[in-house]
């Protein structure tokens, strides 16, 4: 093992700061930079006698072995560095305030959920960084536990967990999730890419959460999942083909602006689902080309403004547990229920008393010019009202006589379902809402080449046109 | 020169050779044509604008509004060019009964010509059609189109087969024709509309044991539901897609969905040959 000991200069300060990003207290006059070389073992040993305040710099190449970090170091990968911890437990466990790693690819965990096997485990220690991780083939990615004011940041996680596997029964005791957090208090995760676990982000009892920007997509149950949190804020996060987008569950006073929640799809799928949240702000947010855009149970006073709410299957579904929600300036474009819910009167509102909603199967019409229609719009249809009853009867909801019920609902209001209604409906969509700045979407999935395909049906094309000229000729 | 005297085949093939011809001469099936293409065009161009309006392409909008185009027309077409080229046409069917070919080879000849002339226009159609959305989409679109394009032709060939076991039952051309139109309607419309009543009056029965079958029975809801599915908003059928995607998705399902629709085929087109040989015309 190689030692370099040596009083830190300002200078090398700077780079210690790099690592020790958000842990406020400045390094110790006594710190110093321990390389640790890729040899079975040797990480663990050098974090076992490394003192508070100490930088361990993990040399290039596969580090077998996990270990236990009990001190305030600082761990950071030369380019190509790797930690595997050999698929037992987890790979590293942080038990120290302010310990912070970076710059490193964390692999092989253990396979027990009971032991919540992770890539890092952080457990009672606050103030910890984790910053440009690569985590591959963990149970679980990131698992703390009563850990305050843990940052992640620039991580890409990729789990075990297949999309389908979910489903699959007895599968998914065996899966863990991307970033899984209980008791914290002011986590923040940034910037991060989670694919293929159970759930992207778990958070419980974790309070004033800020998640920001992160990608989430392709996990076997939710892009995030909340239960029991307080003031949490998502801020352009984008949540895609999840077996669904992000569940957020006795979690009030949320604040949730810019995601993107799209192709979230599959029988049991929600781009965004609140079951008991209360007093939250969504605004801002994108959904689009899910089975349902927004899914609200037992949910109060939520100010739902300004997103678009397009092509999805059901627009809102809303059951009668949900009261005194407000539903204003949003654009609802093209979806095939803008509104379901089961309640004949209802105090949810979908204007603010000045302004209502854009929807675009609505024929408004607007003679004083003022932009808002003239006439009232109720979104619910009565094969919206019957099919949210009885979920089978989807299977009709493309059926002419659907459309034709639908058509007579218009000129016959007597056969509305629902009071709810849109009293100042917006003649044009408001602004489209800012696209969310988070990762790339995901690759669409690869189907039949787009010019062979051209080709293709050009040539139906022409054995059309062709029997026709045949016919022509054959006088 | 063999001629046709002595093999059926070619005989039905004259005979559908000229009914192929009169069908396309019709302006009935030249306007089918026409007003197909037109919409199948249309909608896939600006049906796709729209959706771009907002920056996000649409959830198989395309395919799915042609689809209910397709569900009134196709149906309706077969039908009515059916009816028309057997019943009440003149003097023209016992002319042709009157030479030296079986009813058996007569009817299959009319079947198979006007099955190619609606061939024929869907495949203009939606080909030119196609080659707009190949173009305009992502490609995870062309898949549904593609499954839009050949239910299209089978839900073709299935009305013309029911049109001919009709026009065989009732030689009257009006009562042909109302007897059509009623069965249009009834498998369009008042089918779908008498299963929605009844499930909001059954009330909590097991609606898979009612909606299943219901759907297999009528070979309109069938392409329907075989269409949405492989456009891929079989998402939207909630709890029961779990059960329908499960079945219809693999090979499986989609061999016992297209026997199905080879039956419903069949059978009238049985009943029409058994009929219309034995009826005095």
């Amino acid at each position: 093992m190689i030692r370099e000991r040596g009083r830190v200069s300002a200078l090398g300060g700077a780079a210690l700061l790099f690592a020790l990003a958000a842990s406020a207290a400045s390094p110790p006059a006594g710190a110093t930079t321990i390389r640790v070389p890729a040899e079975p073992g040797a990480l663990a040993e050098a974090a076992s006698r490394a003192a508070d305040g100490d930088s361990l710099l993990l040399a290039s190449g596969v580090h077998r072995g996990g270990a236990v970090i009990r001190r305030r170091l600082a761990l950071r990968g030369e380019p190509g560095a790797e930690v595997d911890g050999g698929g037992t437990g987890s790979v590293l466990r942080l038990m120290a305030s302010g310990a912070s790693v970076s710059d490193l690819t964390v692999r092989g965990s253990g396979p027990r959920p009971l032991t919540i096997d992770a890539g890092i485990y952080v457990q009672n220690a606050s103030g910890v960084t984790l910053t440009r991780l690569r985590f591959e083939d963990v149970l679980y990615g990131i698992a703390a536990e009563r850990s305050d004011s843990l940052r992640i940041e620039h991580c890409i996680l990729r789990g075990r967990a297949t999309p389908t596997s979910g489903i699959r029964r007895g599968r998914q005791a065996s899966e863990g999730n991307g970033i899984h957090l209980w008791y914290c208090r002011d986590v923040v995760v940034r910037r991060t890419r989670v694919r293929r676990f159970v759930d992207g982000i778990y958070l419980s009892f974790t309070f004033r959460a800020q998640i920001e920007e992160n990608l989430l997509w392709d996990n076997a149950r939710y892009g995030l999942h909340t239960m029991y949190n307080q003031e949490n804020r998502l801020l352009r996060n984008r949540f895609t083909e999840n077996v669904a987008g992000c569940a957020l569950m006795f979690s009030n006073h949320l604040v949730l602006e810019g995601n993107d929640f799209v192709r979230n799809r599959g029988p049991r799928t929600y781009g965004l689902l609140l079951r008991d949240c209360s007093d939250g702000r969504f605004a801002h947010n994108r959904l689009a080309e899910n089975t349902v855009a927004l899914f609200m149970d037992g949910s109060n006073r939520n100010q739902i403004v300004e997103n678009l709410i397009q092509d999805n299957g059901w627009g809102v579904l809303l059951f009668s547990s949900c009261d005194d929600n407000e539903f204003s300036r949003n654009n609802f474009w093209n979806n095939d229920y803008p509104v379901a819910l089961d309640m004949r009167r209802s105090n949810n509102r979908f204007d603010d008393g000045a302004v209502g909603n854009y929807w675009s199967e609505n024929a408004p019409y607007d003679l004083n010019g003022d932009g808002v229609s003239d006439v009232p719009y109720s979104p619910v249809s009565a094969f919206a009202f019957l099919s949210k009853q009885f979920p089978d009867l989807a299977l009709f909801s493309k059926s002419p006589a659907v459309t034709a019920l639908s058509m007579a609902e218009r000129t016959i209001p007597a056969l509305r379902p629902s009071d709810i209604v849109d009293r100042y409906p917006l003649v044009a969509p408001e602004q489209a809402a800012p696209p969310a700045v988070a990762g790339r979407p995901p690759a669409a999935p690869t189907g039949p080449n787009r010019a062979a395909a051209a080709a293709g049906f050009g040539l139906i094309a022409l054995f059309g046109a062709a029997g026709f000229i045949g016919a022509i000729r054959m006088r | 020169m063999t001629g046709p005297r002595g093999n059926p085949f070619a005989r039905i093939r004259i005979i559908a050779r000229e009914e192929y011809r009169r069908a396309l001469e019709t302006r009935w099936l030249f306007g089918f044509t026409a007003l197909f293409a037109i919409l199948v065009l249309g909608l896939s161009y600006f049906g796709l604008a729209q959706g771009r309006e907002v920056g996000f392409q649409g959830f198989s909008r395309v395919t799915l509004s042609l689809m209910n185009l397709v569900l009134f027309l196709v149906p309706l077409t077969g039908l009515i060019v059916g009816v028309g080229s057997v019943a009440g046409s003149g003097e023209a069917l016992p002319l042709l009964l009157a030479q030296p070919v079986s009813r058996r080879e007569v009817l299959l000849g009319k079947y198979l010509g006007l099955g190619a002339a609606l061939t024929a226009a869907q495949a203009l159609g939606f080909g030119g059609g196609g080659v707009v959305v190949a173009f305009q989409t992502g490609s995870d679109q062309i898949a549904g189109f593609a499954a839009l394009t050949i239910l299209s032709v089978v839900l073709g060939w299935l009305s013309l087969a029911t049109a001919l076991c009709l026009a065989s039952l009732f030689p009257d051309r009006l009562r042909a024709l109302s007897a059509a139109l009623l069965l249009w309607l009834g498998m369009v419309v008042l089918y779908d509309i008498a299963i929605l009543g009844a499930t909001a009056m059954l009330r909590g029965m097991s609606l898979q044991v009612v909606l299943v079958p219901a759907l297999l029975l009528n070979p309109v809801d069938l392409v329907r539901v075989l269409i949405t599915i492989a456009v891929g908003s079989g998402a939207l059928f909630g709890p029961t897609s779990a059960v329908l995607v499960r079945f219809f998705g693999e090979t499986g399902g989609i061999l016992l969905a297209m026997g199905l629709l080879v039956v419903e085929t069949v059978v009238p087109l049985f009943i029409a040959l058994r009929v219309f040989r034995a009826r005095d015309w």
